[in-house]
């Protein structure tokens, strides 16, 4: 077993039993403690747990040890789950979160926060004890004693602790696992008073396998824990070995049934369990005694498979949860079948090969389509006699074939293409997520009653986006619960409900996603702004702005409104940041707000960043791609309205911009015989203009990033790389939307209209 | 897994088992004492060197113990380190692998 790649996969796995468990805390907290929610939450500390055991992470073993005692006693309506005790647990889940990230980091070794974890386990002993202020003096378990009131029948043996019986099946070691993290684990809920290993079954050196595993082992065992806890040290390696566990004090009966369900023969077992003190010699003998009165001295023993059938030991409660866990684990068995984990670099060379496919796919078409060209000019012309034309027919024809199947391959292409990037989407309810938890806690902060409402949780878009999405999100929600939402008695004042709300949204919308953050608030108050903006420095005395501009100065760097700095956001950092972080993902942020009933913050992403449709135009020889997803229409070029760079398309003004002069083209313009043409754009709700020598189709566009130099050239998003080997610039519409906006008045535009 | 061989008088075979004892080496480690075992009259193995040890790793060395008994060979292990200490500790199997008593650690 690789172990590296095991890390990697207890670091994730912990990270999402983290996710659950503070789901499940929130829900407890909003909801009441059901008992399917206890033990969801029992069960994520608990797996936790297990998997650190198995790599021997004490630090986090013994936490969530403590963690599970006080889960154990909320499980059992000992101890109120109360919204304390939830604070208290959403801290350890915290502290759990900042131990995987040092597994991560290599630096498991190292508390990477010792001070809080003092502090969480006081609080955490501190609940314990107030709930059983004397525990029980004896290693007595409860559990073992409410059993022997009730179980009648078999007089019990003196024997205090557990005893466990382990039986490992040959194919452990090969997978990974090793008997001794096992007795490690277990020695993390109590402790081992004697251990006797048994090789019985290890046979003479030709016949042994040295990767199979021959060993069992017999224990005594001293434990506050309960079966069930004790049986889930076991539960990794259930199907792969045979675990026997008797409660302290137990009926003679169960000895019997253990000796005559373990393969070794009686007089060995006996001998084992009466060195390690499990049986008196007295008990023993009964055992036997008993044993074989019951097999009346002739039958064989019963054997393993038949005894566990009839097995009557197991209390009722137990059985339920083993059924419960047994069908969980099939669940989860199924769930590996549906979902394979992946490497994300792996899937990334995967794509980046598929673009190149889809290069070349594009470069075979090109020159099927050019040969074809050529064979025909070489062919005898118009005049030329039957067999000539005939040929000419056979070539076209062949050509055609060619073409389809060309034709066939770019469809499945198209196809792998979709197919291999929709592998790296995930829905955004990833992100979203993490926000109960933050709206939780800034509200309890602010004294803000907060209800948050998620839609479009399933809207998916790239994973390498969703990891750069969560802080400007975090920021946005932070704000909209501090600046956007008033304080309680603000809202009764002016007849809102008392509870505030926040809304998560999320959709897709022609080759975007649109996340949407909304307040029911009071809205931006646009004379606030202005007047904050001015004393900043950020606007003159004089300026016009209208409502959106003015709106769009929240996001400028150092601005901040808050009358009162609160430690979550109003330090003026924050907006500006959101701003710029967003924009490096080629999104925009749009803002709507009504005085009075709140502020929807609106952001627009592409969907992925690695290969788009596109449209090729040209401007003399230099070829531009724009995102197909954003032309509208295509139109001949008309003679523009007066000397503004605006056309009239079917009576509305329209702003273009010329890309010979955007971008400075050297190459003279075309014959005045050829018209131009105007490819008409849409992003958000603009429209512009682009004007072009000649359009020249579809084509599929595997973006490749810009060098570093040409980063600061604007209008210009990528480049890509085109069937014939030349490289085409993907046009930025957005930037060029702003910039056909820029090169008019606004007078010019009503000019026009009048 | 490394092992080194010698001869230390012509009876009496010497063997020094160091690095890692674990399944990976597992069946390599086999035919090495299988192997030594059969050339020798008597084998001392030496245990100095050994960093890790996993239950495959015991089963090899309780094969080799009860291989010698059955060819009535004398065996003696030497040099536990404090790994091999820890692991036959824990398995209370101290005694059949010679292993001093007391840990210390």
């Amino acid at each position: 077993m690789d172990l590296s790649a095991a890390r990697d996969a207890l670091v994730q796995e912990a990270r999402e039993l983290l996710g659950s468990m503070e789901a499940a805390l929130l829900e407890v907290e909003a909801g009441g403690a059901t008992p399917d929610r206890l033990n969801a939450i029992f069960r994520t500390a608990h797996t936790i747990k297990g998997s650190a055991g198995l790599f021997a992470l004490d630090l986090i073993v013994d936490f969530t040890h403590v963690m599970e005692n006080v889960l154990e006693r909320a499980r059992n309506h000992s101890l109120p789950l109360d919204s304390a005790l939830v604070s208290t647990l959403l801290r350890c889940g915290d502290y759990l979160g900042q131990l995987v990230d040092a597994i991560q980091a290599g630096t498991e070794a190292e508390d990477p926060d010792p001070l809080t974890r003092e502090r969480l386990l006081d609080a955490l002993r501190g609940t314990l004890g107030e709930a059983a202020p004397a525990s029980p003096p004896s290693g007595v378990p409860q559990m073992a004693e409410v059993r022997i009131e009730r179980d009648e029948g078999g007089p019990l043996v003196q024997n205090e602790y557990w005893h466990i019986s382990l039986r490992f099946g040959h194919d452990v070691l090969r997978l990974g696992l090793d008997p001794i993290s096992f007795l490690q684990y277990l020695e993390s809920l109590g402790r081992i008073v004697h251990l006797y290993t048994l090789y019985d079954e290890l046979p003479v050196a030709a016949e042994m396998d040295p990767e199979a595993c021959y060993l069992g082992f017999e224990i005594d065992f001293d434990s506050e824990a309960d079966k069930q806890a004790i049986e889930r040290v076991f539960e990794f390696v259930q199907d792969d070995c045979r675990v026997r566990i008797l409660p302290p004090r137990a009926r003679i009966t169960e000895y019997i049934d253990l000796i005559s369900s373990l393969p070794e023969s009686r007089q060995r077992l006996g001998e084992i369990l009466l060195a390690g003190g499990s049986l008196t010699q007295h008990e023993l003998t009964e055992a036997l005694r008993l044993q074989r009165e019951a097999q009346g001295e002739s039958g064989s023993l019963p054997r393993l498979g038949e005894l566990l059938i009839e097995e009557q030991m197991v209390q009722a409660p137990v059985v339920a949860a083993a059924l419960a866990k047994q069908k969980q684990t099939e669940e989860r068995r199924g769930g590996e079948h549906r979902v394979i984990k992946v490497e994300a670099a792996k899937l990334d060379q995967l794509i980046n090969l598929v673009g190149e496919l889809v290069i070349a796919n594009a470069g075979a078409r090109l020159a099927a389509e050019r040969n074809f060209n050529a064979l025909l000019r070489n062919m005898p012309g118009g005049q030329a006699g039957d067999g000539a034309r005939k040929q000419q027919r056979a070539e076209r024809a062949r050509h055609g074939v060619l073409m389809a199947a060309l034709g066939e391959v770019n469809q499945l292409v198209e196809q792998i293409r979709d197919r291999a990037l929709n592998m790296r989407m995930i829905p955004i309810g990833e992100v979203f997520q993490r926000f109960p938890r933050v709206v939780r806690d800034v509200s309890q902060e602010l004294g803000k009653r907060i209800e948050l409402v998620i839609t479009g949780a399933e809207t998916e878009l790239d994973k390498s986006m969703v990891e750069k999405l969560s802080d400007p999100l975090m920021h946005i929600v932070r704000n909209a619960i501090d600046h956007g939402i008033e304080s309680t008695e603000q809202r009764l004042a002016t007849g809102k409900p008392e509870q505030g709300r926040v809304t998560l949204n999320a959709y897709h919308e022609s080759g975007c996603i649109v996340i949407e953050v909304g307040d029911d608030g009071r809205g931006l108050d646009t004379r606030r702004i202005r007047a904050k903006a001015l004393e900043r420095g950020l606007i003159d005395e004089d300026a016009q702005l209208t409502e959106a501009e003015i709106h769009q100065l929240i996001f400028a760097p150092g601005f901040s409104t808050a009358e009162t700095v609160t430690n979550l956001s109003g330090r003026g950092v924050g907006m500006d940041v959101v701003k710029r972080g967003i924009e490096a993902l080629r999104g925009e942020i749009e803002l709507i707000s009504q005085p009075g009933q709140g502020t929807t913050m609106r952001i627009r992403l592409p969907l992925t960043l690695a290969i788009i449709d596109g449209f090729q135009v040209s401007v003399g020889d230099a070829v531009f791609v724009l995102p197909l997803d954003m032309v509208v229409e295509c139109a001949d070029m008309v003679p523009p309205t007066g000397g503004q760079s605006i056309v009239n398309l079917r009576g509305e003004p329209l702003p273009y911009v010329r890309l010979r002069q955007a971008f400075d083209l050297a190459a003279p313009p075309p014959a005045s015989s050829l018209r131009e043409s105007l490819v008409i754009v849409e992003y958000g709700h603009q429209r512009a203009g682009i004007v072009v020598d000649r359009l020249l189709g579809e084509v599929q566009a595997v973006i490749k990033p810009m060098g570093q130099i040409f980063r600061g050239v604007r209008g210009v998003g990528g480049s890509t790389i085109l069937g014939d080997g030349r490289v085409a610039l993907i046009l930025d519409i957005p930037a060029l939307i702003a910039l056909s906006n820029e090169t008019q008045e606004p007078a010019a535009l009503r000019g026009l209209l009048n | 897994m490394d092992a080194r061989y010698s001869y230390q008088e012509p009876s009496l075979g010497h063997l020094s088992l160091s690095g890692e004892i674990t399944i990976y080496a597992a069946a390599e480690i086999k035919d090495l004492l299988v192997d030594r075992l059969a050339a020798n009259e008597a084998l001392e193995v030496d245990l100095a060197g050994v960093s890790e040890l996993d239950c495959a790793g015991v089963q090899l060395l309780l094969m080799l113990s009860l291989e010698a008994q059955r060819a009535q060979k004398p065996l003696r292990w030497c040099g536990h380190s404090h790994v091999v200490l820890q692991v036959l500790s824990r398995l209370n199997l101290s005694g059949v692998l010679d292993a001093p008593a007391e840990l210390v650690g």
